[in-house]
């Protein structure tokens, strides 16, 4: 279980990025964060990721305080961040340099073989398009056998074919062992697509608008009538958040 | 159809042809280019001194500085000369080498470091290398220590400076992965931030060799009994220009063919770049 508890972030300069932000997120859920630009989206995931430290408030995983990143807790970034100076298979091998060779290797396969990049083990990364290097590094996440996931608008730079490819292909990962995935994005139907709870994020400083369950079966049919009803849902919390954040504004 | 099918096959073949002449053009007529223009130049000299048209005592043509060379050779006495100042120079440039990557990476790495340490080696560094002689023969006597020292400070600021500044450019995001993996900051600077400035790191390399070549000569004037340095002094002493410019090329052969060495020896861990000298198209 991942929880924030009333968490913010002041930069130096006084700028306050997020101001209490509490959420639980039970193991095996999928969020979906949406916000616009300035929400201190990505700010919280990186809270989350213990890649910074809230300036109040803090994050708990498993019944412990977030200090640091965690063992069991993945990152994805919006670029893909490999290493150009290692081949694919050493890229997804990162994390895994304490395992003997063998176990290394085995693990190694395993998970270019779930992104469906088995045979490019020996490129380079400047050889991969922008797709397959964001699905490397899926793979180089995943090969921990993380129990959270976090994602911060992970298909972003994508196309628009690939962008849904690679969603879709997500969710085929997540079937089968299930972690807990955070998803930072602002894009509504990604949002949608994949979240079961949806927590909408309004803006200066950074707070929860509104967090909503998202009842579509899955897998769930992007044209479907009941898609387009979420979809409008979010959209009219945004707008609200928006509304409300000019009426401030203009006061 | 069987003229459509002649003109594609040709249309095919003719790139292919251009492509491959193309590149032994590159590989072999290039460095010829290079040649020529000394080549004329020394034939030019020795042709002059043969005719009469000049004295070529100050200015030895290239037959008398090839006798010496052979002589030298047949005597024994250059491979000995070689052998004193390439070791004093490998010496000097590992020590120097090491200790820069060492310190640079660290202090690079390190926020609360660069504040201590950099400004004092700065100021180290603004001292001419040549400056620290007269210390060095006091601290570690006339012989070979004291000359090493002297090669590896001046091997070590180029290379620290390189290290340094190639660390402080490494992008933020690759370095955060290695956070997110949970990598100490040792593996920090050696799995991530040493890798990545690599290409910066073989050009430090190659000006701190380059200036250990440089050193090596300050270091043998100041006293050797060996060593091109000295066959230099000697040459001047005992007014021999023929052994000078013998030693000068023999110079320019051992730095060159170090610094391909170097060069040889880092191309397959940069293979990877993606850059301008590794495009493929």
């Amino acid at each position: 279980m991942l929880e924030a508890r009333q968490i913010g972030r002041a930069f130096p300069g006084g700028t306050v990025a997020l101001d209490n932000i509490s959420l639980t997120i039970a193991a095996g859920e999928i969020v979906s964060i949406v916000g616009g630009s300035g929400c201190g989206k990505s700010t919280l995931l990186r809270l989350l990721a213990g890649l910074d430290r809230p300036s109040w408030g803090s994050v708990w995983v498993d019944g412990k305080e977030l200090t640091a990143p965690h063992p069991s807790i993945g990152v994805i970034f919006q670029e893909p961040r490999l290493m150009p100076w290692l081949t694919v298979r050493q890229n997804v091998g990162f994390g895994l340099a304490h395992l003997p060779a063998v176990e290394r290797r085995a693990r190694v396969d395993a998970a270019l073989e779930n992104v469906g990049l088995l045979d490019y083990g020996k490129r380079w990364p400047r050889e991969l398009s922008g797709g397959q290097s964001q699905r490397v590094s899926i793979a180089r996440a995943l090969v921990m056998q993380p129990s959270v996931l976090l994602l911060d608008e992970p298909f972003s730079a994508l196309d628009a074919f690939t962008r849904v490819e690679l969603q879709e292909h997500l969710l085929e990962l997540w079937s089968g062992s299930k972690p807990t995935l955070v998803i930072v994005t602002h894009d509504i139907e990604e949002a949608v697509a994949l979240g079961s709870r949806l927590v909408v994020l309004k803006p200066k400083p950074g707070r929860v608008a509104t967090i909503f369950d998202v009842p579509l079966e899955r897998p769930r049919d992007r044209v479907s009538a009941s898609f387009g009803e979420e979809k409008r849902r979010v959209l009219a919390a945004l707008d609200h958040s928006l509304l409300e954040y000019r009426k401030i504004a203009a006061e | 159809m069987a003229v459509l099918e002649e003109s594609g096959t040709g249309a095919l073949k003719a790139p292919r042809a251009f492509k491959s002449g193309a590149r032994r053009t590159r590989c072999l007529r290039a460095p010829l280019w290079g040649i020529i223009l000394p080549v004329l130049l020394g034939a030019g000299w020795e042709l002059a001194v043969q005719g009469g048209l000049a004295e070529g005592r100050l200015v030895p043509p290239p037959s008398a500085i090839f006798e010496t060379l052979l002589e030298l050779a047949r005597s024994g006495e250059l491979w000995t000369h070689v052998q004193a100042t390439t070791v004093r120079v490998f010496a000097g440039f590992f020590a120097g080498a090491l200790a820069a990557t060492v310190l640079g990476a660290i202090v690079g790495y390190s926020f609360a470091l660069r504040r201590l340490v950099d400004p004092s080696l700065q100021a180290l560094r603004s001292i001419p290398s040549i400056a620290w002689v007269p210390l060095f023969i006091l601290w570690f006597g006339i012989f070979e220590t004291s000359k090493v020292t002297l090669i590896a400070v001046g091997v070590f600021f180029p290379v620290y400076l390189g290290v340094l500044g190639a660390i402080a450019s490494v992008d933020r995001k690759i370095v955060e992965v290695g956070n997110v993996f949970r990598l100490s900051p040792i593996a920090i600077i050696w799995r991530v931030l040493l890798p990545a400035i690599l290409p910066a790191y073989v050009i430090a390399l190659r000006s701190g060799l380059g200036l250990g070549w440089m050193f090596v000569v300050a270091a043998e004037f100041m006293g050797a009994s060996e060593g091109l340095g000295y066959l230099l002094v000697d040459g001047q002493q005992l007014g021999k220009p023929q052994q000078i410019v013998t030693a000068t090329l023999v110079f320019a052969v051992l730095g060159k063919t170090s610094d391909w060495l170097l060069l040889t020896v880092t191309a397959p861990f940069l293979r990877w770049q993606d850059s301008f000298a590794n495009r493929t198209g």
